[in-house]
């Protein structure tokens, strides 16, 4: 019972103890230290605006589309490879026969 | 001249200072805006200070608040009084600053691995936080006081605060909080219900000599 009203006591003396308190100062300089975020966020702002992000999104961008047409182009022409591949013994053929057929032909004629 | 009716005056004199301050922050007067930071930065740092209960963070936010009203005087609308809407910008900057620390305390993993390799971060402990302002026998009472505090609801503790703390009126906290006296007066009638119960488990938890 005595350690009831004893804790009783410390819990009211405890909710009092900020009554009277005096407010917390800060020293003279505050506004200086202020002052210096602030040109400071001004000079950031002015050096890195937000052109900066702008180009190296821009540049990301460009490199995936250059990747991109490259995959492209390159299957593009890789099918016309296969495509002319399968005529490539008859065009040689023709692109290098030496002698004609009708030759022998218009020589049993005369 | 009766007390009352003095301070009524004194706040009018107030009022009308402050417009005519409101005028001359909205044509860009630097003049003016090192009298508004000189005039209210021991009311802003006390506030945040009450909040965040560490003299460093409560500079660092202090600043941020004027530096947040150099930005936008310009959109600032009459709506409440200077004074309100600083103590608003006060009040959210600090909380904003409580949230995010939980939120960290949360995710604390990678945290607890960064402390573990460097310095532990002395931002974080408010446990030894002594408010400057309280009576020299009544210290280790306030910091018991300012741990159970922490453990309220964020309404109850923002309107606790700013009464006990920062010894605002009923009106002007419900003001800040732009809620209802009676509102105000139920807020912090219940923390201090809430902090009775608390600190009745801690000093049971913690036995008295």
């Amino acid at each position: 019972m005595k350690n009831k009203d004893h804790i009783d006591h410390e819990v009211q003396k405890t909710l009092e103890s900020l009554d009277n308190m005096e407010r917390a100062k800060t020293d003279a300089f505050f506004y200086s230290r202020v002052q210096s975020k602030l040109q400071h966020e001004t000079l950031q702002t002015a050096s890195s605006p937000g052109l900066g992000f702008a180009f190296s999104v821009a540049a990301v961008i460009l490199i995936i589309i250059l990747n991109i047409s490259t995959i492209l182009i390159g299957s593009t022409v890789s099918g016309e490879d296969a495509q002319s591949s399968s005529n490539y013994p008859a065009e040689t053929f023709e692109e290098y026969r030496v002698f004609d057929l009708n030759y022998y032909n218009q020589l049993e004629d005369n | 001249m009766s007390f009352v009716s003095q301070t009524v005056l004194t706040q009018t004199a107030g009022a009308i200072e402050d417009s005519e301050l409101l005028k001359q922050l909205q044509q860009g007067d630097e003049a003016a805006f090192k009298h508004l930071v000189n005039k209210y930065k021991d009311r802003v740092y006390n506030t945040c200070l009450g909040f965040l209960r560490n003299p460093h963070d409560a500079e660092d936010v202090s600043q941020e608040v004027f530096i947040k009203i150099h930005h936008s005087i310009a959109d600032f609308r009459e709506e409440a009084s200077l004074s309100t809407w600083i103590y608003r910008i006060a009040v959210t900057k600090s909380l904003e600053l409580i949230r995010y620390r939980k939120r960290g305390k949360r995710s604390g993993f990678f945290k607890a691995l960064n402390s573990f390799f460097n310095e532990p971060d002395e931002a974080m402990d408010e446990s030894g936080f002594m408010h400057p302002g309280i009576q020299l026998e009544n210290k280790e009472r306030a910091r018991v006081l300012f741990g159970e505090i922490d453990k309220l609801s964020e309404k109850q503790r923002t309107a606790f605060t700013l009464q006990k703390v920062e010894g605002l009126s009923y009106q002007e906290v419900a003001t800040i909080m732009e809620m209802t006296v009676p509102a105000v007066e139920s807020l912090i009638h219940r923390a201090k219900e809430n902090l009775k119960k608390q600190l009745y488990e801690f000093y049971q938890q913690n036995e008295l000599d």
